[in-house]
Parts: C-alpha cells; structure tokens; sequence
C-alpha cells in the first residue's frame, strides 16, 4: 500500500497545441500503440493526428481509436513495423495556487427491471450505466500571474486537466469547461479562489485515469 | 450477543465471479437493505390495521477509502465506473465470509466515485455502489 499526504497532489493544464513528428510510440499488433514522449501523451483533440508504419502513412480507415488524454492508438489490423506519428501535442503545466480539490465522477444509473428480471433475482431491482459525468472543484489562493481560469471563463474556452493524486503513478486526465470561477477576500486576508469545472465528454476517450 | 468492533469490518470487490476478492481501504463503511413495501389493506380482510407485503427490493453499499492509485481494488473499482462494467463485493462485518463469519456479497455497479484533498489532509475517495440484482449471504 502506497499512501501518501494529500500535498503531493499536482494539477496541470493544457497548453498551446504544439507540432510533433515523426515521435515514436510502442505497442504490438493491433495495439494499442502509445507515443514513447511521456512530455507529448496529451494530444490536441482538434488535430487529426496522422500515423506510419516505418516510412509509409497508415490509412485513415485503419485507425480503430484514439485516446488523445494518454496518446495512443489502436489499429484495425495488426502491425509489424515500427509505428511513429505526426500530430499535435499539448505541453502541461502546473495550476499554480491551490489548496485542495475534489473530483466528483458519477452518472445517471439506469433501472431496467422487467418482471423476468426480477422473478430471477427474487425480486431486486437490476440496473446498467447511463450517461457518466465528471465534475471538478478546484480552491486556493488567487495568484495575480495566472488568470487562467478567470480567462477560460471569459473566453469560453475548454481547458485540458490533469490531476495526479499521488504526485507519480496514474493521472486522472479530461477536458473540462469552466462553470464557474469566483474571488474572494476579506481585508485582513489573502485572496482566494474556487472554480467549478464540468467534463466535455465531446470525443472518444474525453476522460481517462492511467499513467 | 455478541458485539462487532467496527475495525475488523472488510469490503472485497472483485471484477468477475471467478477472480479472487480483493480488499478495499475504506475507512469507513455503511451496507443499506430497502425496497417498496406495498400497502394490500381491503376491506374484506383487516383487523383494525394496515396490512403489506414486499415490493422490490434493493440494497447498496457506500463509504470512504484511503486513495492508492497503485492499489488493485481501488483500480478495479474506478476501471468499472470508467468501463462501465459490473463488479462482485463483500460487505463483511467482522471481516470473514461464511461461516462462521456474516456479511452479504452480491453484484453492483459504480454509482459514484468522488475523490478529494486538501494541502494539509489525506487523499479519500467517497464511494457510492447501487444493486444489480439480488444479495445473498456471503460465503
């Protein structure tokens, strides 16, 4: 068991997506593939990225799937060159000025009882996953040299984050919306902050926890 | 009577019926039976009171654990909510299934899966774990 204090926690986020090419990545057969960069596994959702097998381009048709939060891939068919690929990545940073956060993963249950159902389980309720949401709340101390929450807001845009409870070992990856962001401060006290952030599941693999 | 020290309280998911039953690191833990009970009182037959039988049942099974990311269980239990998939658990009461143990097994599903920190505190993860299907007694 590895536990450690809570202040090991580092949050990040996306920045500007930056080219990349010709980076390899490992895997076998089919896949999936990950990029061998562990700086470039955040890759830009807006940005098709473009796959080879040694020097020749992999056809689009190909691609199975894509996880852009841990930047692999996986092919309809298997592989047995060397995989490398062209695409952007995002370079992350730290959100400087927290405190403490909490990470809210939950979705709507579905019951789906039938009178067979519940005549075979004696009568219990019996259920399947429905849509599945992730919420973020993230608090601290307002710093005056990041505004970036405060600027997601205003300018709506969709910031990728990625939280690492334990410092090292798996990260917990997503785009997130800004709902909110508020300051706040008495005059015998420090400026604080608290943002909301909310998941936009729009593409295929919009939320991941893995190294 | 005999009483249950809280301590040696033991909740085990696992990810398919045959795998082995891996322990969670909660901290604490709440196992809850419910269901509709249904009100049949008529006329023809009462005596003064109100009559019922049961409806559907239902159970569930929330809590809060230590987070470890390099815990198995607690990987099992997010790679569920992620895959959407179902997993077997144990609430165990003094820790050991079937006799002569107590406790309840059945299959669930990850309703919700919060995680938490402050600078100052440990990392917990508050769960919440709703039915599929019946409960019986573990064994």
């Amino acid at each position: 068991m590895t536990v450690v204090a809570a202040y090991n926690v580092v949050i990040k986020k996306g920045g500007t997506p930056t080219a990349m090419t010709s980076e390899s990545m490992t895997g076998s057969g089919a896949g999936p593939y990950q990029i061998d960069a562990a700086a470039k596994r955040v890759w830009d959702r807006d940005t098709v990225p473009t796959f080879y097998e040694d020097s020749v381009a992999i056809a689009t048709s190909d691609v199975l799937s894509i996880d852009y939060t841990t930047g692999k891939v996986t092919f309809a068919t298997s592989k047995t060159g060397s995989i490398y690929v062209d695409g952007k990545y995002l370079p992350m940073t730290t959100l400087a000025g927290l405190n403490s956060y909490t990470v809210n993963m939950a979705g709507e249950i579905l019951d789906d009882t039938t009178f067979d159902s519940a005549q075979s389980s004696g009568g219990y309720h019996s259920r399947i996953y429905g849509l599945r949401d992730v919420s973020l709340t993230l608090g601290g101390f307002y710093q005056t040299t990041s505004e970036i929450l405060l600027d997601a807001v205003d300018d709506k845009e969709v910031l990728f984050v990625e939280l690492q409870p334990q410092g090292s070992g798996k990260k917990l990856r997503g785009w997130f919306v800004v709902e909110s962001d508020g300051l706040g401060g008495d005059v015998t006290g420090l400026e604080t902050q608290d943002a909301s952030l909310s998941l936009d599941g729009a593409v295929e693999g919009a939320f991941s926890f893995a190294a | 009577m005999s009483s249950q020290a809280a301590y040696e309280k033991k909740i085990k998911i696992t990810e398919s019926s045959s795998g082995a039953y891996q322990t969670l690191l909660t901290t604490g833990a709440q196992f809850s039976f419910e269901g509709t009970i249904l009100d049949d009182t008529e006329h023809k037959n009462n005596a003064g009171y109100h009559s019922r039988i049961y409806g559907l049942r239902d159970w569930g099974i929330s809590g809060t654990m230590i987070y470890d990311g390099a815990d198995a269980a607690f990987e099992a239990v997010i790679d569920a909510w992620i895959g959407k998939t179902t997993l077997d658990v144990q609430y165990l009461p003094d820790g050991v299934a079937g006799s002569p143990g107590s406790g309840f097994e059945g299959t669930i599903l990850v309703e919700s899966l919060n995680l938490s920190g402050d600078v100052d505190g440990l990392e917990t993860a508050d769960f919440s774990f709703v039915a599929d299907g019946a409960v019986a007694r573990a064994s």
